[in-house]
């Protein structure tokens, strides 16, 4: 069967790509995109490695298709930078050593962000279960909810 | 928090940002999976459904046929290894069986063991040709039960496997592979002289590394030699294997490792590696293969489900007179459960006259086991660790009390026969017992739970280089997979050494031909043995550097000292030089006989014990058996922390994966032996929303054979959490539990039968 | 002349011995005489085991001298994750 045309805007850029129907975004982004910076870990939407967000809405995307992100906005860890410029969860991130291997640390990243841009003050809780779908298996998750705590006190002050 | 801050130091024990902290917060980093050539090709593998059964034959040819498939192979395409002359005594390392384990010979011995593989231009086409490849499997009886599987009747896996020690031409075979044993002392004497004796069965579930990133590896293949890439916990190892299992020279072989993404043990052995490389060289092309998450389940390292009996008695005033632990592990379809590792641990915190430890090594048809951090340690100390908290309990001692009242201390000899340098286990059971944490108020339902732990780290062999750069910015190449931050610790010691700024030395993981041997990053050893190397060779580049600045001022070698990142005169006699720093003897070392730089090719040796002790506190719900953990603090004698950052993360980390472990991790496999939760919805690992905070409180006593002092750290945390959280769900619900994971039914059940 | 020690697993291959003198320079000759005494352990001394000399463990250390050695202790080797 002929491949798709899809037009989508990704982390900013107008972006074109062909796709087959039963392509997911993960595969597109990875496969035909070669942006490896979203992971795989299960395919399944159990692990939360390929989150990114459509239009704003976190999303797995091993559960979305390419063909139906056509005209809408994906984001995902490779728009999270300003240039050289680390968003501050990066920073903190970083800082407070809030990552071991890093194979979860984008799905982490990008789900945490969207979580700071509907909710500048959450609680430990809500951190907690809004990040209950990335899982990490190295870090126990300790430094990990400190450094988002802490990166959503540092924006609410900024 | 460490209780005290290094002071003496400039880069060790300081909180560095790790090396290769933006291209991981940036997608930058490069894993198993996101390697990306030319021409590259797709590389799927088809497994055997079921547990058990006979090749009969393989039928290929319509999946060769299939337009778009480049290669197709099976165990006819590698060659036939013999089986090594025994005994392998308690190293196994048989090549034989890693070259069935990857691709079955005569019998599928799993669930998922690989049967055939292909190679083709997309994935969709290679899940097609796995369809068009007919295997005629003649089902046999499995066996999944390691106690069932030691029984006279039971299904045999291996024919020409008879029991270690017996004639191998007149002995049955046997699904027991070896009985290990350790004594000391006489624990019969011992037991006669107890007040009381316990004794008790446990069991436990097998558990997977659960590692997020799947096995990935990208080969490439010519004549002139071949090019892997994955990840692994060991390029050198991995190489050797491919070697092996292929028939090749190992110097015709580079492994580049890839960032890995978590390991835990589970990326020691082999797997689709060298079926990738035998498809690239049968298809002239690069191939990718990658793990599903359902393969990752069934075919790769979950660790031992065990059967544990254990005996301890104890004087009325606490004194422990003799211990006695028998294992049944499960080895899954090849030998090589780690009951040695069990057996040189278990009783090991504490200082212990009489001892007897055995277990049985049993094949069953379930994927070979693999290490999971202190492989085989947990499974042992859950039993002893609930026995010392019963004794404790019916003696009415206080369970630290116990617990310091037979602690291992400098000169203790434990069964394996190591006798112990400084050790900080009385000193961490004392700062337990002060911690606020161990008296704060518990309320109703809740309860309080402990267990100690203990891992003797691996030393072995590492190299490093450390080149100086004409600027004095200096490249340090050394050759185990960063899997937690490593490269942080190795620059920061180096930085010290030479004394110049952290952020001007740029670690680099070598590949398998820019660098010489390095064993696995495993066994907790890179800090300790792999620092060592990195030490040394910074020391070499010093002297190098001293020797040109000796040469310069007209010294001998003698004359001059490095301090402070800077070669000085030794004395004032020596004459009035202007002290040079490693970038103004950089900068002149072309013209002054070539670059500064210096290596190290080592086996570490002289490792010390590293002891942990947990304390967690949970609630549970009666009504649905549902146990949430409220509290957890983390106590462990970690020699130096050289990034206390990470050395936190690896206590943090095991914890959490303990209890996992503890309340409801397991492999569960249906009456026909598959698995039936091979993903992470139905084994599900602890999510941000199931812990609290993990608390940490580090004990600093320096190993006395490391430069810095370094005690591996990342076995031990794993070992305390099953008996420490199962001991608080004891005290919560008044009950005992002895069988893992202490899930949500298993809790019902018990309340009910108690009448609750 | 070091006296040496079997405990743990490596009685398994002694005949229930428990120790022996033995005077050798280094590890590798330590082990050959052992080897020669005890033929069952003869085939897994390099690969499976350790030394601990005076208490400090040493690994894949055949050349590490035993001269002023007080009592070795042969100790298997471990794994790990």
């Amino acid at each position: 069967m002929a491949k798709t045309h899809v037009t989508t805007t990704i982390n900013g850029d107008e972006t074109e790509f062909l796709c087959e129907t039963e392509q997911t975004l993960l595969d597109v982004l990875r496969d035909e995109l070669h942006m490896t910076g979203t992971k795989e870990g299960c395919g399944t939407g159990d692990c939360g490695a390929c989150s990114v967000t459509m239009d704003g809405r976190l999303i797995c995307s091993c559960l979305v298709l390419g063909v139906e992100t056509h005209g809408h906005k994906i984001e995902t860890i490779e728009g999270m930078a300003d240039g050289d410029a680390l968003h501050p969860l990066q920073r903190n991130f970083i800082d407070m050593a809030a990552l071991q291997c890093g194979i979860c640390t984008p799905g982490v990243l990008v789900a945490a962000k969207n979580l700071l841009e509907k909710n500048p003050d959450p609680s430990e809780t809500e951190v907690r279960f809004w990040l209950a779908g990335n899982l990490c298996r190295c870090t126990g998750y300790d430094k990990i909810i400190r450094a988002v705590m802490e990166t959503a006190a540092e924006m609410r002050g900024a | 928090m460490p209780d005290e801050v290094n002071t003496e130091f400039k880069w060790v024990g300081k909180r560095n940002p790790r090396p290769d902290g933006v291209d991981k917060v940036t997608g930058r980093a490069k894993y198993g999976a996101d390697l990306y050539l030319p021409g590259m090709l797709v590389g799927k593998t088809l497994r055997s459904p079921h547990a058990h059964a006979r090749i009969k034959s393989i039928d290929t040819s319509k999946a060769k046929a299939l337009a778009g498939v480049k290669a197709v192979v099976t165990s006819a395409d590698f060659p036939a290894i013999p089986k090594p002359p025994g005994p392998h005594g308690p190293m196994i390392s048989d090549f034989r069986d890693n070259s069935m384990n990857m691709m079955a010979r005569d019998k599928v011995l799993y669930d998922g063991h690989p049967v055939a593989a292909v190679a083709a231009t997309s994935e969709k086409i290679a899940r097609q040709a796995l369809k068009l490849i007919e295997v005629d499997y003649e089902v046999l009886p499995h066996v999944i039960d390691p106690v069932e599987a030691m029984k006279p009747d039971a299904p045999i896996l291996h024919d020409d496997q008879v029991t270690e020690g017996e004639d191998e031409k007149t002995a049955k075979p046997s699904n027991v592979y070896r009985i290990p044993r350790a004594q000391k002392g006489d624990v019969e004497k011992g037991f006669a002289e107890a007040d009381l004796v316990i004794e008790r069965e446990f069991t436990t579930k097998a558990v997977h590394q659960g590692y997020i990133e799947p096995h990935a590896c990208v080969a490439q293949a010519s004549d002139d030699g071949v090019e892997l890439f994955c990840s692994t916990q060991g390029q050198y190892v991995d190489r050797g294997s491919c070697a092996k299992l292929l028939g090749l020279d190992i110097s015709k072989i580079r492994v580049t490792s890839s960032e890995i993404g978590g390991g835990f043990g589970g990326k020691i052995p082999i797997y689709s590696e060298p079926v990738a490389i035998r498809l690239a060289q049968l298809a002239r092309r690069p191939v990718k293969m990658v793990m599903s998450r359902d393969e990752v389940f069934r075919a790769t390292g979950p660790t031992s489900g065990a059967h544990v009996r254990i005996k301890i008695g104890a004087k009325k005033d606490g004194t422990i007179t003799a211990a006695e632990g028998e294992m049944t592990y499960q080895a899954g379809a090849f030998k090589g459960a780690s009951i040695g590792a069990a057996m040189n641990c278990m009783f090991s915190p504490y200082d212990l006259e009489n001892i007897h430890v055995w277990g049985y090594d049993v094949c069953v048809n379930r994927p070979k086991v693999a290490a999971y951090r202190a492989p085989g340690v947990p499974m042992a100390a859950f039993g002893v660790e609930g026995v010392i908290n019963e004794l404790a309990d019916e003696l009415g001692i206080d369970r630290v009390d116990l617990r310091l009242i037979n602690a291992a201390k400098e000169g203790t000899q434990n069964v394996m026969g190591m006798k112990y340098g400084p050790i900080g286990f009385q000193e961490m059971l004392e700062k337990m017992k002060a911690h606020p944490h161990y008296n704060a108020p518990l309320g109703e339902n809740q309860g309080r739970g402990l267990a100690a732990g203990y891992w003797l780290h691996a030393g072995g062999m590492s190299c490093a280089s450390v080149n100086v750069s004409d600027d004095g910015t200096v490249t340090l190449i050394e050759g185990n997979p960063d899997i937690g931050g490593s490269r942080a610790s190795m620059a920061a010691m180096v930085a010290e050494e030479l004394g110049i700024d952290y952020n001007k030395v740029r670690p680099i993981i070598s590949d398998t031909s820019s660098l010489g041997f390095t064993f696995l990053t495993a066994g907790s050893r890179v800090t300790f043995a792999t620092g060592m190397a990195c030490v040394l060779a910074a020391r070499n580049a010093i002297k190098v550097a001293c020797d040109r600045a000796a040469q310069m001022w007209g010294v001998s070698e003698e004359e001059v000292v490095w301090e402070d990142g800077h070669a000085r005169p030794a004395g004032a006699n020596v004459g009035d030089h202007e002290p040079m720093s490693l970038a103004e003897i950089a900068a002149k070392a072309p013209m002054t006989g070539g670059p500064i730089a210096g290596h190290a090719e080592i086996n570490a040796t002289g490792q010390g014990p590293a002891t942990g002790a947990h304390l967690v506190d949970v609630e549970v719900d009666r009504e649905s058996g549902h146990v949430k953990v409220l509290r957890y603090t983390v106590f462990q004698d970690v020699g130096r922390a050289i990034s206390p950052d990470y050395v936190e993360g690896q206590l943090q980390g095991g914890a959490v994966q303990g209890i996992g472990w503890a309340l409801n991790e397991e492999y569960i496999y249906d009456d026909k032996g598959r698995l039936e939760n091979p993903g992470f919805l139905d084994y599900r690992v602890p999510v941000a929303s199931d812990v609290p905070m993990i608390d940490v409180c580090m004990i600093e006593v320096p190993n006395p054979n490391h430069p810095y002092g370094v005690r591996g750290v990342g076995e031990t945390p794993i070992v305390p959490p099953q008996a420490a959280v199962a001991n608080a769900v004891e005290n919560a619900v008044g009950l005992r539990f002895r069988d893992l994971p202490v899930s949500p039914p298993k809790i019902r059940k018990a309340i009910k039968d108690a009448g609750g | 002349m070091a006296r040496v020690v079997f405990m743990g697993e490596v009685r398994q291959y002694t005949g229930d011995d428990d120790a022996v003198e033995i005077d050798a320079p280094n590890v590798l000759q330590l082990f050959k005489k052992l080897g020669a005494l005890y033929p069952r352990l003869a085939p897994v001394l390099e690969t499976g085991f350790a030394v601990a000399i005076d208490g400090e463990v040493m690994e894949d250390a055949l050349l590490q001298r035993i001269d002023d050695a007080k009592e070795i202790v042969l100790v298997p080797k471990m794994e790990g994750g």
